[in-house]
């Protein structure tokens, strides 16, 4: 099913029997856009203009230090090779994504047998939500990706697993297949968080749109945004424009597009609070942090001038 | 500053109809459409290159035909293996020159984009090749968008020309890869494309900012709200700052991005208490703004915060890059042969031989900016807004930056010498009668140099300035970062000097390790560190010397802590104290000194029990630790200094760019905790407050005149007095 694509940044206009990829996020759109469905002669305009806002569909109060991958520098995103210690291949592609932000592409080496991208986030105290899209060429591969969160939890140092989000439908974009994955936490890691995907198979892995955020700020863009696109489709312009909350005509009808929009649903509810329990790492993952940190960081993220510094918690013997 | 009002038809501009989805350009003040080799005007000798940065053709294969696209009948296709498109914007002076312009264009991802620039340069009239770049910004996203991914991106509202008439030289476009390409982990995508279309310039008006003369205190009067001073003449404040936001939302989103990274991230404790100033100073552009105001709000409130490795976005590189100290090194001294002496910028050095340095000489005095104290300008012009550090350290670091922040304003200094008797002897203090005054015009200067187009060599003259008066070493590298060396006098007191801590992931670095051993073990008895010019560097290297000059007993860790928002309590102690140390333990990071650099058992505290002497300067990082660490010596030490260190204690991080900001800043994620013992407390966090000397020592007027080191000579003094 070929699909409109978000592009650059902006919101969505959601395709016909789809619905919107991310709930939470309230789509907005320019005022003159939702009025310009046809033409004089009743032809639809070729294109309509939108709205562009910062992060896409994604919030701005984002706990990833960069969900733009615009520093893939080892310091808030790094690829890896786990089996050498060497750079990851990875490129940066601007193209139609389910959040409207730049893609990441995970590509296996010659002889590779994964490639691991890694992201930093600050957690928060509290529930929060992880959740980030990755795409795949179609038909999608029989060896899935492993997305983790790792950190620093209540019960120690521990791991939880995002997996493919239920409420939210995947999407088809330039012959990518999107699914968002999400892990619910009712007590977010202590400090920074890593972000770990591992990918394990030859054809691309796509990464769009990680969002880190407190479960109470996404609960509330979802209950905004669907209210307005309950409200709109009623037609109740004032009622979409209070439970956007922007108080702007143009949010409101945003809202009123969508609705609009060939073949959109009922508004959804907010996402299912579905929360995980942290497991502790694996000895894959402690030798993989251990020879990651002493091969790579002690090069690269010693330096005062870089980011992260590496730990020796217990004295050595 | 409004947002855009999508279906308005502004005259003299491109127009979105809404009812087809179709641009038009037919009414823009100028317009270049795309549609095929020839719509480009040979007048701006437009260049596309390779990635060897060798032109290409432009031929018709470049363009992709397309009746249904944005606007006219093609777009011009580049990227990946074409990744610049210059045009040369020279022919256009004669349309827009004295006026105010807004340049826009579209573009398409197909896999990548462009960045765009925009540059002006001057060029001496003599020698056209050799030019002075004035300004450098990127455009920025219009806000508006189509629903098929094509883009609006702006240059903003800015005058076209500079103060001798000279218009932007070159509009750049560059795939990003190119762009980003040089610092980061990417792999370069030679297939990836992107479509551009509809370039207009439009004519707002006359110019906003006025010619006219100026120096740093008149620049509001003389140069209106746009303006800013620069080089003596007002100009168009987007060219030193950038011009602001221009959408709306966009600015709305982006002001709250930033003030959430640093409520989210900034782990200084000190600056998370000091945040409201950051949100007030924001606040006042949320929805006016100008140049010189918008991109400056950010400035000052993060120089606020007293996070010395913070720093804010930069939209704009401008002529402060290449105005240099002509060679002068001024710091902070005493002017202890005038008339009421007390603290002053001192020249120290006088480096090269052209006009400007040859007028002054060692030992002068800087008495006056513009008329006004020294330090009393440097905060009336805004310098302390480039300060994040301990405030108390604000005199001691920008001295030397006071020379080339008056010649990039055109301000006028006045120097005072009391000039040393002739045939030699000791210098005695002046009365006002044998005060000598030395002006120096930087307004005139930059009229008969830049703004004449005259560019002489002398105009790149410069110095490192290090904080010294004298150097105990002579070595011609001795003002290098990476430089260690050492020597020993007649009364046994060996003076190592360094610049920094730099990593050992280099030769320079592992050289740097060597001769700091070879200084150290065997331990001398008398040592003066002179660390005045500290720019710090890597935590292993830190470790290393530290390690040599503390015993296991004097000290025990520092810990290095991210933001929380819980309490950093004794359940979260425990459970880092469990953790492993990696990833996975919230980026706490315990520092057990002499464990870091793997220091073997034999070389700690090798040089525990030496007298040291440390001589101060400007110390940041990596070198506010080696202060702080200084203060456990269980050996007889002493900190020298005419102010205290910077108070950077942690690693410093960069902030993504949004937006195609040149950069998105920095700041620290992390604090400090110093622990000595088991029984510290641990909640003394350090960042915001520097490391004060034992004594403060300011390099005398008379000792200058004399070539005497006075920091040095009182460290010897105070080493040798037993």
């Amino acid at each position: 099913v070929a699909l409109a694509a978000c592009w650059g940044a902006t919101a969505c206009v959601q395709p016909p029997g789809q619905a919107a990829p991310d709930a939470a996020a309230a789509p907005d759109a320019g005022p003159d856009a939702a009025l310009a469905d046809a033409g004089p002669d009743g032809a639809a305009p070729l294109r309509r203009l939108m709205v562009r806002r910062l992060f896409g569909t994604t919030p701005v109060e984002n706990r990833f230090v960069d969900p733009t991958f615009s520093r893939v520098d080892g310091v808030a995103w790094i690829p890896i090779d786990y089996a050498s210690y060497q750079l990851a291949s990875v490129t940066l592609l601007h193209q139609g994504s389910p959040t409207g932000l730049p893609v990441l592409a995970l590509v296996l080496g010659g002889g590779q047998r994964s490639a691991t991208v890694m992201g930093s986030a600050r957690s928060a105290a509290g529930p929060v939500r992880v959740s980030l899209w990755l795409g795949e060429p179609a038909p999608t591969s029989p060896e899935a990706p492993q997305v983790r969160l790792l950190g620093l939890y209540p019960g120690g140092e521990a791991s939880v697993e995002l997996t493919p989000d239920e409420d939210t439908p995947k999407v088809v974009l330039d012959d990518i297949r999107w699914t968002r994955w999400r892990a619910d936490l009712d007590e977010g890691p202590l400090g920074w968080a890593t972000l770990r995907v591992v990918h394990r198979d030859e054809p691309p892995l796509y990464l769009n749109g990680p969002v880190l955020e407190r479960a109470a700020t996404a609960r509330a863009a979802a209950a905004r945004a669907a209210a307005a696109r309950a409200a709109a489709k009623r037609g109740d312009a004032a009622a979409a424009r209070a439970a956007t909350q922007t108080g702007n005509a143009a949010a409101a009808r945003a809202a009123a597009q969508t609705a609009r929009a060939p073949g959109a649903r009922a508004a959804s509810p907010a996402p299912t609070w579905r929360p995980v329990v942290p497991q502790p790492l694996t000895e894959a993952e402690r030798v993989n942090l251990h020879g990651y940190w002493r091969r790579y960081h002690d090069r690269f993220r010693l330096p005062f001038s870089s980011q992260a510094v590496v730990g020796l918690r217990t004295r050595p013997e | 500053m409004g947002g855009l009002l999508f279906g308005a038809r502004p005259a003299g501009a491109s127009f979105f109809d809404e009812t087809t989805g179709r641009l038009s350009v037919d009414d823009a003040a100028y317009a270049v459409t795309f549609d095929g080799a020839t719509a480009i005007p040979a007048a701006l000798a437009p260049e596309l290159l390779d990635r060897n940065d060798e032109p290409v053709s432009l031929g018709a294969d470049r363009f992709v035909m397309d009746p249904e696209g944005l606007e006219g009948e093609g777009a011009l296709e580049m990227g990946g293996e074409h990744p610049t498109l210059r045009l040369h914007l020279a022919a256009l002076e004669s349309a827009f020159g004295g006026r105010r312009v807004e340049i826009r264009f579209w573009q398409r991802a197909r896999g990548t984009r462009v960045r765009a620039t925009l540059r002006w340069t001057v060029a001496d009239a003599s020698d056209p090749e050799r030019e002075v770049l004035v300004s450098y910004f990127p455009f920025q996203p219009s806000g508006r968008i189509t629903d098929d991914g094509w883009e609006e991106y702006t240059s903003g509202p800015v005058d076209f020309s500079l103060p001798g008439g000279q218009g932007p030289a070159v509009l750049e476009l560059q795939d990003l890869q190119r762009v980003r390409g040089d610092w980061q982990y990417l792999s370069y995508s030679a297939s990836q494309r992107v479509l551009v279309d509809a370039l207009e310039v439009r004519d707002l008006g006359p110019a906003a900012v006025p010619a006219v003369p100026c120096d740093g205190l008149s620049q509001a009067a003389a140069c209106g709200i746009e303006g800013v001073c620069l080089l003596g003449r007002c100009v168009d404040g987007a060219l030193v700052h950038g011009p602001p936001l221009q959408d709306d939302a966009l600015r709305r989103d982006y002001l709250d991005r930033r003030l959430f990274e640093f409520r989210s991230f900034e782990g200084s404790r000190l600056a998370q208490t000091l945040l409201l100033t950051l949100e007030e100073a924001l606040s006042g552009v949320r929805s006016e703004a100008t140049g010189p105001t918008f991109w400056s709000a950010f400035r000052t409130g993060i120089s606020q915060l007293r996070d010395g490795h913070a720093s804010g976005p930069r939209w704009a590189v401008h002529v402060g890059e290449h105005v240099t100290n002509l060679g002068l090194c001024v710091h902070l001294g005493e002017a202890d042969l005038l008339p009421g002496g007390g603290p002053a910028p001192l020249v120290f050095e006088r480096a090269h031989d052209n006009p400007v340095a040859n007028s002054l000489q060692v030992g002068d005095v800087l008495t006056a900016i513009d008329g006004l104290a020294p330090y009393d300008w440097a905060r009336a012009v805004g310098l302390e807004a480039g300060h994040a550090g301990d405030p108390r350290a604000f005199e001691l670091a920008v001295a030397p930056r006071l020379v080339a922040a008056a010649r990039l304003s055109g301000s006028t200094m006045t120097f005072t010498r009391c000039s040393a008797p002739p045939g030699g002897g000791a210098p005695v203090a002046c009365d006002a009668s044998e005060l000598e005054t030395v002006q120096l015009d930087f307004a005139a200067q930059a009229e008969q140099t830049l703004w004449a187009g005259a560019l002489p060599d002398w105009l790149d003259h410069s110095q490192h300035c290090d904080y010294r008066f004298r150097r105990a070493v002579a070595d011609e590298q001795v003002r290098r970062y990476s430089f260690a060396g050492y020597v020993d006098d007649a009364d046994g007191v060996r003076t190592l000097i360094i610049n920094g801590v730099p990593g050992n992931y280099s030769q320079p670095g592992e050289d740097w390790r060597t001769t700091v051993y070879e200084a150290l073990d065997p331990p001398p008895d008398y040592l003066i560190l002179d660390q005045r010019l500290g720019n710090g560097g890597a935590i292993d290297t830190t470790d290393f010397i530290m390690g040599l000059f503390l015993s296991e007993a004097a000290f025990d860790r520092m810990e290095i802590v991210p933001q929380l928002d819980r309490p950093l309590d004794t359940a979260v102690w425990d459970e880092v104290q469990r953790c492993s140390g990696y990833d996975s333990c919230g980026s706490f990071m315990r520092w057990w000194l002499h464990e870091m650099s793997g220091l073997p058992v034999a070389q700690r505290g090798v040089a525990a029990t030496t007298r040291v002497a440390v001589l101060n300067g400007l110390d940041v990082s990596g070198n506010d630790y080696t202060s702080k660490l200084f203060t456990y010596r269980e050996g007889a030490t002493r900190i020298f200094s005419a102010g205290p260190t910077y108070g950077a204690f942690g690693p410093i991080a960069s902030l993504p760019s949004h937006l195609d900001e040149l950069s998105g800043g920095s700041m620290q994620y992390w604090d400090t905790v110093f622990v000595a013992g088991p029984g510290d407390p641990l909640d003394q966090f350090t960042t915001g407050t520097g490391v004060d000397p034992d004594e403060i020592v300011r390099q005398r007027q008379s000792d200058a005149l004399q070539g005497i080191d006075t920091a040095m000579e009182a460290a010897r003094a105070w080493l040798l007095q037993h």
